[in-house]
């Protein structure tokens, strides 16, 4: 009695391991596929890695780290306006985002505003007034 | 058998990859890549190109418009496929950019005696204002050794370089794109020198002035999260 007590109990536990894990296997495709993922965009395969990262975010749309790699991938790929949008929703999912992050974004951000032909200077009155 | 299958359920959560928690997540990794910077004008059918002249104002220590011509042809020269034509810069008509920008019959007949694909002009203005005045600094006494913050007079220049560049269509003399730059710095009257920060300034524009018409590319480190 008591053997098929434990039996059962245990076999319980194993169900439940098997529900509760179905999460934890989840994150642990997303981890091996984003590894992937940023395996390609070192080999320069930007393109593709930025479409897996697509694809992992419409699984998982709240994870920054994912949202900060589609934003180099963009970057790669010259879609500036898109890996603008990429960083701010990566640093904006996080309390406290790492600094490599706030390192990635703004040194792109740097990049951002020279590409878009933003100035760092308004112009001055002196300069104006004395337009030929 | 309860054992066997405690020892099974730990390795199917392993398997599972539990616990997984953010604590766990590692380094980043850093990557290097290329910013591609597509040319902002279309500048297909483009092949000779005349620089200048250019709306300018007038500064007591040089020719601003003949180094601007000088710098832009350089670069131009040294980092794209056009020929780049070395007459000297015409002259433009006396009138404000915003209509110099509209005068197609000038650009037209200007095209046609320079036999031009594209014409590259604009404005550049130069000037210095005073930015002297009071700032705070720390002061140490030479004999208390005390540290205190104290007011002092500071006599600096302000330079201010502007350069607006039109790009007109030899053709029909219409404007194909239009862009501003501008650079301030501020320095020490004694130490700065008018005809070295101008040329600094000007070496600032180098990148944003190609990149309208030259594909280019820039290389950057980035960190890349594997979880």
């Amino acid at each position: 009695m008591a053997k098929t007590l434990l039996r059962s109990g245990a076999l319980t536990l194993l169900l439940a391991a098997l529900v509760l894990g179905a999460a934890p296997a989840r994150a642990t495709s997303i981890k091996k596929e984003m590894a992937y993922a940023v395996d390609l965009g070192k080999k320069g395969l930007w393109h593709e890695a930025a479409h897996r990262f697509r694809l992992l975010l419409v699984r998982a749309p709240d994870h920054p780290r994912l949202w900060n790699d589609l934003a180099v991938a963009y970057e790669a790929v010259g879609r500036y306006d898109d890996a603008h949008q990429a960083y701010e929703k990566a640093v904006a999912l996080m309390d406290s985002p790492p600094e490599e992050m706030l390192a990635n974004q703004e040194a792109f951000e740097v990049f951002y505003r020279q590409w878009k032909g933003a100035e760092p200077l308004p112009a001055t009155p002196a300069t104006e007034s004395e337009s030929p | 058998m309860t054992r066997r299958l405690m020892v099974a359920l730990f390795v199917i959560l392993i398997h599972m990859g539990w616990p997984a928690s953010p604590a766990m997540a590692g380094r980043p990794q850093t990557v290097r890549i290329q910013l591609p910077m597509e040319a902002r004008m279309d500048t297909e059918g483009y092949r000779r190109i005349l620089v200048g002249g250019f709306l300018h104002n007038d500064s007591p220590v040089m020719d601003i418009e003949k180094e601007l011509v000088r710098i832009l042809r350089r670069e131009l020269e040294k980092n794209s496929d056009f020929l780049i034509l070395a007459d000297p810069p015409p002259s433009l008509p006396e009138q404000r950019l915003e209509d110099l920008k509209k005068n197609a019959p000038f650009f037209v007949a200007l095209a046609e005696e320079f036999r031009a694909d594209l014409i590259i002009t604009g404005r550049i203005l130069y000037t210095s204002v005073d930015r002297s005045g009071f700032v705070q600094g720390e002061y140490i006494s030479p004999t208390t050794g005390r540290r205190t913050i104290r007011s002092y007079y500071v006599d600096r220049t302000g330079y201010t370089l502007k350069l607006d560049l039109i790009f007109v269509r030899g053709s029909d003399g219409q404007l194909v794109y239009d862009t501003s730059f501008i650079q301030e710095v501020i320095l020490d009257t004694d130490e700065s020198d008018p005809l070295g920060v101008f040329f600094d300034l000007a070496e600032r524009f180098h990148d944003n002035y190609l990149a309208v018409m030259v594909p280019r590319s820039r290389t950057e480190i980035r960190y890349l999260f594997t979880e």
